[in-house]
């Protein structure tokens, strides 16, 4: 049967293969536009002038007006929210860089033992726990311990960051870092802590920079958390805050609602131009795992 | 050697002390910022507390009484579902779709990759108000100037179209993530399986059928859990769009719950939703796993 | 090599952070160059330098106050004011803090324990009567400043007895419109709901959007409030009986009434009024688009940012032919200060300062709302229309939502969104029951 039909099928083949070749190109290029569009649009309109946007919302800009940037950069202490997002989500990682991967080194190398295990299962289950259980009474506690700024805003993210941290790291040990290294090393009559540092730590660097990866992006686009938060004052404020809070005033000038936007993204987009590949593992990594 | 040896061994009922004190910060952070709000919210899901007086009563489980006759909470969940639902077919079907064209032998895929991957690095707050200018400025003009009806005012001010409108934001960012997903899981199909099926004549359509998206479904089902905790718990679009309204129109279950709470001062109403919510989520996810230790 | 950088990067970054986290955390100087620059924004420079410049002189004993204004619409009035106040007393600084969601990030301050200084509230607001309740406001009742609030005037906001707030102004609600438009139009300011029904049709006829709403911020659930006041008789009383379940929504046509009414008026709406805000509508009256907006008085202060020659003025909204017209009012914003105040005197003298005849007449002036004060008089010509109404006790009503519950209006006002999208009035009526009477 195949035989028979072996000539024909070829021709066909070709034909077919081109078609689907062209009808791939023309897919993932419309789909290419569906995402680049809204893009598009903002990048246009934050380098428009208002009178500009009112004839045509889609045309280029005619000149870059840097203007609507000033503006929302003199009008609302911008810098003042990059520097909050930089120090909340550095601090942070700096704190799950170190926390994380020494409770996943414990846990992984006591298994079997019954406090570790429970250690474990504790925190993973954590993921389930939809954050409006905890939402009130964990701001409450916050605010007991005068804990409403960026800090008590940090030591959360240290707390969320142990289930999916604990899940990705304990594994990767279990699989990836033989016993063996350690054992050498106390023979070598070395701490655990010295161990922990010297010979673990530094294998275990691929998931810590998974985890970190995903970490900045989970912290750096948070919104519920800083909502409750540091909703009280502005000077607080992050940059998806200050985004959702302004968006009253720039209702009616759109133009610089777009420049602001803009301007909120280009960090993380740098960051993703940098580090694409990193991101991309990391993520992935991350949501298989968990 | 020997005096070493000795040394190691008193060293390894110490090191026991060490590992538990490695433990200990994580373990009082998670136990204190954590496992005590949780265990505080369950108590307070059974008491009339406000959110702020001194004095409250406990009223065992009428809280949970009052959720499950309330006409207006239970279609709000109804339509959490049905978007969860949608979202999820949605998301899963274009990302694998996608996925199998980005895996063919073509130009530019590490191009197409990365800017498909694009939107999962933004905020959503971000996303969502640029959307919302999107619906209410742009898309208007397109529709007038086309005639158009549907498209001539907001899709968010109309409370027919609203959801829609957001579930359109939550697939524009939520399927850049398991489109990277079903690629990778493509790749892990080794070359062997592929050429052996060619060979003995299988169709594009039958690899496909009994291969591809059979050894896929691991990628999919998480792709599937991925996207159903997203939609369940649907709350930064809303926020950055209507905020729940036209009337009750496009309120979640995340969004009602924060309104319970901190617009209305039903504290107590409002922990007793989030439990519920909790066991859901604990149910959907039990089934998923149980699922999927069926089929292996 | 990557990852190698990438640490590294985020350890330089780390060090940066901590360093200048302790430099900027040396004093309050810096938060007051903030507030500084915030001010100076809306064009009052001068005094914002000088209280910038006298808070960086003595950084040492200033006494940092925060005061969290609810009033949107006053804020450049209120900074004008705290300037002139830090002016007089130098070692004070006080920080306006203003949020576009107050309400809600109030009431999650209130629920943590984290209240501000000074706040801006509604004295007879369900919520204000919450934190009566909850004794997270300092008693003024022996202040002497309060002997400035006009006579008969502190008991209206009074809890048993004993004041917790400073009173500042009361609004009032109609209809603002642009004279020219009228003028051109050959329009005659209505007298009755018809009447303004037939304005509205003759605008529309002619190409002019007769109202800008905006939906989008529950514009339909305010305007029902105004319509309630006024067709529903012994509003005040019904609304108690409904609560206590006596008597249902069913009972009392007057819902049904304002119900079509409010689906009237929006047939005279903009295009897509559910897709413009507050802020939107507004500009929209200001810039002519459209000829009239459903509203309070404190709306003044916005329309003259948008378009300081507008000219415009207020009416009534009008009740139907045979019925009396009545506006409602309530009390637009009081000062208080929490009982967690850890500088009660220096709070209090920022209420003393407000209750001054002068400054109280700056504000009226500016905000053109009747005021609280004794001498202060509110010369503004465009809602005195509207203020003359207060020289007739039976002319004015409550706003409803002041014997609501806490959370009540909410919902209110959502099903008030539902109804115009459904035209569903039977389906309002028996939503807002279950509302009414209580959860």
């Amino acid at each position: 049967m195949i035989k028979t039909n072996d000539v024909s099928r070829k021709g066909l083949l070709f034909n077919k293969s081109l078609v689907s070749t062209i009808s791939t190109y023309l897919f993932l290029i419309l789909g290419l536009a569906a995402i680049l569009l809204p893009m598009y649009v903002t990048v246009i309109t934050a380098f428009k002038t208002p009178a500009e946007t009112a004839q045509d919302f889609f045309a280029l800009p005619v000149t870059l007006y840097w203007g609507n940037f000033s503006e929302v950069i003199r009008a609302s202490n911008f810098i003042y929210y990059i520097w909050n997002s930089l120090f909340i989500t550095v601090v942070s990682l700096d704190g799950i860089a170190f926390i994380v991967p020494l409770v996943s080194y414990a846990v992984a190398r006591n298994f079997r033992k019954v406090y570790y295990k429970a250690v474990y299962f504790l925190f993973v289950s954590g993921a389930f726990v939809p954050f409006t259980i905890l939402m009130v009474p964990q701001i409450k506690l916050m605010s007991n311990l005068h804990l409403l700024n960026s800090w008590g805003l940090i030591i959360l993210y240290w707390c969320y960051s142990l289930s999916e941290g604990l899940l990705l790291a304990v594994s990767f040990i279990q699989t990836g870092v033989p016993i063996e290294m350690d054992e050498a090393a106390y023979i070598d009559g070395a701490s655990v802590f010295y161990t922990f540092l010297h010979i673990v730590y530094p294998l275990m660097k691929p998931i810590i920079v998974s985890i970190i990866i995903m970490d900045t992006l989970w912290i750096w686009n948070d919104f519920q958390l800083p909502l409750l938060m540091l909703n009280a004052s502005q000077k607080l404020w992050t940059l998806p805050l200050y985004q959702y809070n302004f968006q009253s005033k720039y209702t009616v000038a759109y133009n610089l609602a777009f420049a602001a936007f803009l301007l909120s993204m280009v960090p993380i987009m740098i960051f993703y131009l940098i580090e694409q590949k990193q991101i991309i593992q990391g993520l992935t990594a991350g949501a298989v795992k968990s | 050697m020997r005096q070493v040896r000795a040394g190691v061994q008193k060293k390894s009922v110490n090191r026991k002390g060490v590992f538990i004190f490695f433990t200990l910060p994580a373990v009082f952070l998670y136990s204190f910022f954590i496992v005590y709000p949780l265990i505080s919210g369950l108590y307070y899901s059974l008491t009339d507390w406000n959110g702020m007086s001194k004095t409250f009563h406990y009223v065992g489980l009428d809280n949970y009484h009052k959720i499950l006759s309330d006409q207006t909470s239970l279609t709000i969940v109804g339509r959490t579902f049905g978007y969860t639902f949608l979202l999820v077919i949605i998301c899963t079907f274009m990302a694998v779709l996608l996925a199998l064209l980005l895996n063919r032998n073509i130009k530019g895929k590490s191009f197409f990759r990365a800017v498909y991957f694009f939107p999962a690095v933004l905020s959503s707050i971000t996303i969502g108000l640029i959307f919302n200018q999107i619906y209410s400025n742009l898309l208007p003009v397109i529709g007038k100037t086309l005639h158009i009806p549907i498209l001539s005012q907001s899709l968010l001010s109309n409370s027919q179209t609203a959801m829609f409108a957001i579930l359109l934001i939550n697939i524009w960012q939520g399927t850049a993530l398991p489109t990277v997903l079903a690629i990778s899981g493509l790749q892990t199909i080794s070359n062997d399986i592929l050429e052996a099926a060619r060979i003995d004549g299988a169709s594009h359509g039958q690899t496909l059928r009994y291969i591809k998206l059979p050894l896929l479904m691991p990628t999919i089902s998480i792709i599937i859990i991925f996207n159903a905790r997203s939609g369940l718990m649907v709350f930064d679009y809303i926020k950055a769009t209507t905020n729940g309204g036209p009337g009750f129109s496009t309120m979640s279950i995340a969004t009602l719950i924060y309104k319970h709470a901190f617009t209305d001062m039903r504290f107590g109403y409002s922990s007793a939703e989030s439990t519920l919510c909790f066991l859901l989520i604990t149910i959907f996810a039990l089934l998923q796993l149980h699922m999927s230790r069926v089929k292996d | 090599m990557k990852q190698v950088k990438f640490i590294a990067s985020a350890a330089v970054l780390l060090s940066t952070a901590i360093l200048s986290s302790c430099m900027g955390g040396t004093g309050i100087s810096g938060d007051s160059t903030q507030t500084a620059e915030q001010s100076a924004d809306t064009g009052k420079t001068n005094a914002a330098e000088q209280s910038s410049a006298i808070s960086n002189e003595n950084s040492g004993e200033t006494v940092h106050l925060e005061y969290f204004n609810v009033k949107p619409e006053v804020e450049d009035i209120y900074n004008t004011l705290i300037a002139k106040f830090e002016k007089e007393n130098p070692d004070i600084v006080i920080e306006q803090i203003n949020d576009p969601d107050p309400t809600t990030v109030l009431q999650t301050r209130m629920s943590t324990n984290n209240m501000p200084d000074i706040l801006s509230h509604w004295a007879t607001d369900p919520v204000f009567k919450e934190m009566v309740n909850n004794e997270m406001l300092l008693d003024l009742t022996d202040q002497e400043f309060l002997a400035n609030v006009k006579d008969g005037m502190l008991e209206t906001v009074e809890y048993n007895g004993k004041a917790y707030c400073l009173p500042i102004s009361m609004n009032a609600a109609g209809v603002f419109y642009n004279k020219d438009i009228f003028t051109a139009n050959q329009l005659e300011v209505p007298s009755t709901y018809e009447e303004f029904i037939q304005v509205c049709q003759k605008l529309q006829t002619a190409g002019i959007t007769p109202l800008a709403m905006f939906n989008q911020s529950s514009h339909a659930g305010q305007t029902i409030e105004m319509l309630q006041v006024e067709d529903i008789s012994n509003f005040e009383q019904v609304f108690a009986d409904i609560q206590s379940g006596s008597k249902s929504v069913a009972d009392f046509d007057g819902f049904r009434i304002t119900a079509n009414k409010i689906l009237e008026l929006n047939k005279y709406a903009q295009d897509d009024s559910f897709g413009s805000t507050y802020e939107q509508a507004i500009a929209d009256f200001a810039n002519g688009s459209a000829a009239m907006i459903i509203g309070g008085i404190w709306m003044l202060p916005t329309i003259n940012e948008d378009n300081d020659s507008l000219n415009y003025s207020t009416f009534a909204l009008p009740a139907s032919e045979d019925e009396k017209t009545v506006i409602p009012y309530q009390n637009d914003h009081c000062l208080a200060i929490s009982s967690t105040c850890e500088h009660p005197q220096e709070a209090l003298k920022f209420l003393a300062f407000m209750a001054e005849q002068e400054n109280a007449q700056y504000y009226a002036d500016m905000d053109g709302s009747p005021s609280y004060i004794n001498g202060v008089e509110t010369t503004v010509t465009q809602t005195k229309p509207l203020l003359d109404y207060f020289n007739d006790p039976q002319s004015l009503g409550i706003w409803p939502d002041q014997i609501w519950n806490v959370g009540v209006i909410d919902s209110m006002n959502s099903y008030a969104d539902e109804l115009v999208q459904s035209g569903d009035v039977d389906a309002y009526l028996s939503n807002i029951q279950t509302v009414l009477q209580g959860q």
